[in-house]
């Protein structure tokens, strides 16, 4: 099914704020990250802990998804289809990796937060987990980013047997028309 | 016409250079990943910080607090 034109700008604006807004969260999760495990405050890290599960739950898990439902929508209302092109489908996979990683994490910003909220020792908190995951993070989002600027050329096999089948019936209309 | 990732117009696209690449990257990121895992005798995820908050919770009132690895170690900065 396509998109009517403004649909489908109201899908892409939505689909980049969401996306943009998840690196954006992904950055500050990373600067958090870093604080909390060199700080040498024992309070400063354990807020950074506590923040940073915070920003998990009400940031980072509600832009993923919303990410990927507006990517999926994106490409399902548009010429552009979910595997016809290379560059969509290495996009589908960068999203729900990274969303699948975003939800199982929380339980280990919860585990910490907890940690900190109960007052351990700071050196019991100061994990580079955190900071190794929304690194990882960043380079996945920043690939997207990359893929959906540039639309790197290739056309998957269904992609192209859609392609073909279009063609035909492109040509086959006006001859039976003349017919 | 044959072009970049293309055999000819009848026939299926190969994947492009670009693609392969990633896949392969992908790919050593999961080995490099599952190597790290197997290595650290499978310790990941929330369990290793879990394990040790739970381990103080009980321990209301002991001076001991989880370390990095969740074990129990003497604590130093209690007030």
């Amino acid at each position: 099914m396509r998109m009517a034109p403004p649909l489908r700008k109201l899908a892409l604006t939505a689909h980049v704020v969401c996306s943009v807004g998840w690196l954006g969260a992904v950055v500050v999760f990373l600067g958090l990250s870093i604080v909390g495990m060199t700080s040498q405050a024992p309070d400063t890290v354990r807020g950074a802990y506590i923040a940073m599960e915070s920003i998990g739950l009400l940031v980072l898990v509600p832009f993923s998804i919303a990410s990927l439902v507006t990517g999926l929508v994106q490409s399902l209302g548009t010429q552009w289809g979910l595997a016809r092109h290379y560059w969509v489908l290495a996009k589908l996979v960068i999203n729900v990796v990274a969303s699948v990683i975003v939800l199982m994490y929380t339980q280990t910003l919860a585990a910490l937060a907890e940690m900190a909220s109960a007052r351990a020792d700071v050196s019991a908190l100061q994990s580079p987990s955190p900071v190794l995951h929304a690194a990882a993070g960043l380079v996945l989002l920043l690939a997207a980013v990359a893929l959906s600027v540039l639309k790197p050329r290739g056309m998957t096999r269904r992609g192209w047997r859609r392609q073909q089948e279009q063609r035909r019936a492109a040509h086959a209309g006006p001859a039976q028309r003349a017919g | 016409v044959t072009h970049a990732g293309h055999d000819g117009p009848e026939a299926p696209p190969r994947m492009p250079r670009w693609a392969k690449v990633g896949a392969m990257l992908a790919l050593i990121a999961i080995v490099v990943l599952v190597v790290l895992l197997v290595a650290g005798g499978g310790q990941h995820g929330p369990g290793r910080h879990g394990s040790g908050a739970g381990e103080r919770q009980q321990q209301s009132g002991a001076d001991r607090v989880p370390s990095r690895g969740g074990h129990g170690q003497a604590r130093s900065d209690h007030p």
